[in-house]
């Protein structure tokens, strides 16, 4: 089992004058959230490195708070209109698996589909289950699609709630998990071999527990945050080198409860 | 069907059926197995006006909601939970010492949203309040797994109204792979303000109530509730003596990729996620004796599933619990299979509520009244926003012996 491809994109690649991917129709391009935006440019990314995806490709989204963009929207239409005046369109696009419903709706995927929220550890949560729907041949490739994309509202109750010591950041990872060999890096639930030396990387720990819980296993820790400048929960996907030949076990605590998955170095 | 979906199709082994040994529940009809029982048999409808209701839709259609004391927590969605896990442990008679290696999954579309949203009306946006730690979905998933001292594996779906499906789903890999000897499934939400306008807003509610699968269905009523299945290896069940109140034994997935809101006219992607669950159960359509319809009530979603359910099927014998619920978003899915499981155990085919209030569709048989019959595999079926189209496939008690 492989990762075989990888790409990031932020705000600044989804800005709203960037050019949208020609596979999004123009007229669907005004209902999606900014989360699905961001999507669309990961996608993009992953898309030029290998070209079209099998048709049954599983669609996996790992959020904590979704399009929280039209969520508000929606809310704020309450608030102005009352209950039985909620505006219809930011409801449909502010629900969970709105963003996989989008990608999988324009690349006309049909594969499994879920869309899972588990704060930190919700990325390696849907490797895991992406690695288990491609190794029991239910879907011939699984893409990954981790990442949040704040409003001011999230984005002011992440910076007061979080404990988080980097500023509160946007960001989506796209990767596409294969079986069979090629190109990428191997993707295994446990390291093949115990190694304390291995580089770990991790979404980073907002309390002294998670620090010690994660140096105490690892001498070679790198917090993602510190490379991206800032943080959002499960980003340590986003800091991966990915095309270095070094291994790597990918690390996330959440609720002091720590996941952990093992990615081999890069093979061209 | 294509040659590369049959040749996957072929290629791919029934999987390892699983023990189910523990259920509970929580919905309109009261809380546990006993008050869900009474209300399958009967068929009746779980859905009330709320007069004095702090949700003010619920004030004036009916809602499924929930009226018996749950545990004291901050969170509703996580109250819910909570009662039905405890039950479901205490129905497979496991000992707090034996939960440590127990995964829990949680299917939930609303999580701590009942709190947050009253107070972001209340107070307006610019108000940071704590109780926003608890809006998020995995919430409630370590509510239970601390609560109940579950030291496995975690997992959240949000899924729509297939969040429990998928949870079921991974907590049923997660026992196959060897990962853990048993995972708490669990769907849970409450009610909202955010879920109701929004369905409102739809034109999707039916202001007298959903008559699932009849003709004169105009919509869909919302409701509340939770529902847990411990889910078990069978070898585990048997070395600790468990009864296996049924097996689980399958289970499909599919998108649409059509539209975010509509299901797909012709219903293929069910179809196939219903042959998926029937051929990783190991059976043929002729095994299946009854289905547990998702029947919202909608003109779509019932028009479409039991389009597939007679192309495939056949006049089987259909139903649809969402009179007696309501649609519990989240929870739907798991309480549909703790129906199932109970159909199969009791070998009961539960009526579909509301039935006898209007016509039923004719294309599938539509149960006026319970009955009992010899069911060995029973099917549920579940579609989502987002094009999602799921089945699980439950069977008696000895096929996992």
């Amino acid at each position: 089992m492989r990762l075989s491809r990888y790409a990031r994109a932020f705000p600044g690649h989804a800005s709203e004058g960037d050019a949208w991917p020609t596979w999004v129709p123009a007229g669907s391009r005004r209902r999606f959230d900014p989360l699905t935006r961001l999507a669309c440019a990961a996608v993009e990314r992953l898309l030029q490195q290998g070209g079209a995806l099998h048709p049954d490709t599983a669609v996996l989204v790992a959020t904590s708070y979704g399009a929280v963009d039209f969520t508000i929207k929606f809310a704020q239409s309450l608030s102005a209109y009352g209950d039985a005046g909620g505006s219809p369109t930011p409801f449909t696009a502010s629900v969970h698996n709105s963003c996989a419903a989008a990608i999988g709706e324009l690349l006309h995927l049909r594969g499994p589909t879920t869309t899972i929220s588990h704060g930190a550890t919700g990325p390696l949560a849907a490797l895991r289950f992406a690695h288990r729907l491609v190794e029991t041949n239910r879907a011939p490739a699984a893409l990954i699609l981790t990442g949040e994309r704040h409003n001011d509202w999230s984005r002011r109750v992440v910076t007061r709630l979080s404990g988080s010591r980097w500023p509160i950041g946007d960001g989506m990872v796209g990767c596409l998990i294969e079986a069979g060999s090629g190109s990428g890096r191997a993707l295994s639930l446990l390291p093949p071999t115990a190694n304390a030396n291995v580089l770990c990387l991790t979404g980073g720990a907002l309390n002294d527990f998670d620090h010690t819980f994660l140096n105490g296993d690892h001498t070679n820790v790198i917090a993602a945050p510190d490379i991206l400048g800032h943080w959002w929960p499960g980003c340590g996907l986003a800091g991966l080198a990915w095309s270095a030949a070094t291994d790597v076990v990918l690390a996330e605590i959440e609720g002091q409860r720590r996941e952990q998955l093992w990615l081999g170095g890069y093979q061209p | 069907m294509s040659d590369l979906l049959l040749t996957r199709l072929l290629t791919r082994k029934a999987g390892l059926a699983l023990a189910i040994t523990g259920l509970g529940c929580v919905g309109a009809p009261g809380l546990g197995l006993a008050a869900q029982r009474a209300a399958l048999t009967a068929g009746s409808c779980g859905l009330r006006v709320m007069p004095d209701s702090s949700l003010p839709l619920a004030q004036r259609v009916p809602v499924g909601a929930v009226n018996v004391a749950l545990p004291p927590l901050p969170s509703r969605t996580s109250a819910l939970a909570l009662a039905a896990a405890q039950e479901a442990l205490r129905s497979a008679q496991l000992s707090p010492e034996q939960c440590g290696d127990i995964a829990v999954v949680v299917g939930t579309c609303t999580g701590g949203m009942p709190e947050s949203e009253a107070v972001f009306l209340r107070e307006g946006e610019h108000v940071v309040s704590p109780i926003y730690r608890l809006q998020l979905p995995h919430r409630t998933t370590q509510t239970l797994a601390r609560t109940l001292g579950c030291h496995g594996p975690q997992g959240t779906h949000a899924l729509a109204c297939a969040s429990a499906a998928a949870a079921i789903i991974e907590a049923m890999e997660l026992v196959r792979s060897g990962v853990c000897p048993a995972a708490l499934a669990v769907g849970a939400d409450a009610l909202t303000r955010v879920t109701m306008a929004g369905f409102n807003s739809l034109m999707l509610i039916d202001p007298l109530g959903c008559r699932p699968l009849t003709t004169e269905r105009s919509g869909m009523s919302l409701g509340e509730g939770a529902a847990a299945l411990l889910i078990e290896h069978p070898a585990h069940a048997r070395r600790r003596g468990a009864t296996v109140i049924a097996s689980l034994l399958g289970w499909g997935e599919h998108a649409d990729a059509y539209h975010l809101t509509s299901p797909e006219p012709q219903g293929t992607q069910l179809e196939r996620a219903i042959t998926d669950a029937m051929h990783d159960a190991g059976v043929t359509r002729q095994t299946i004796g009854y289905v547990n319809a998702h029947g919202t009530g909608t003109r779509d979603n019932d028009q479409v599933e039991t389009t597939v359910l007679s192309r495939m099927f056949g006049a089987l014998p259909t139903a649809s619990a969402k009179r007696t619920y309501g649609h519990t978003m989240g929870a739907a899915a798991a309480i549909e299979a703790l129906a199932c499981c109970l159909a199969v155990s009791e070998q009961q085919l539960w009526a579909s509520a509301g039935a006898n209030d209007g016509s039923p569709l004719t294309n599938v048989e539509v149960l006026r009244a319970t009955r009992a019959g010899a069911l060995d595999v029973v099917l549920s079926t579940t579609l989502a926003f987002g094009g999602v189209n799921a089945c699980l496939a439950f069977g008696k008690a000895e096929r996992c012996a």
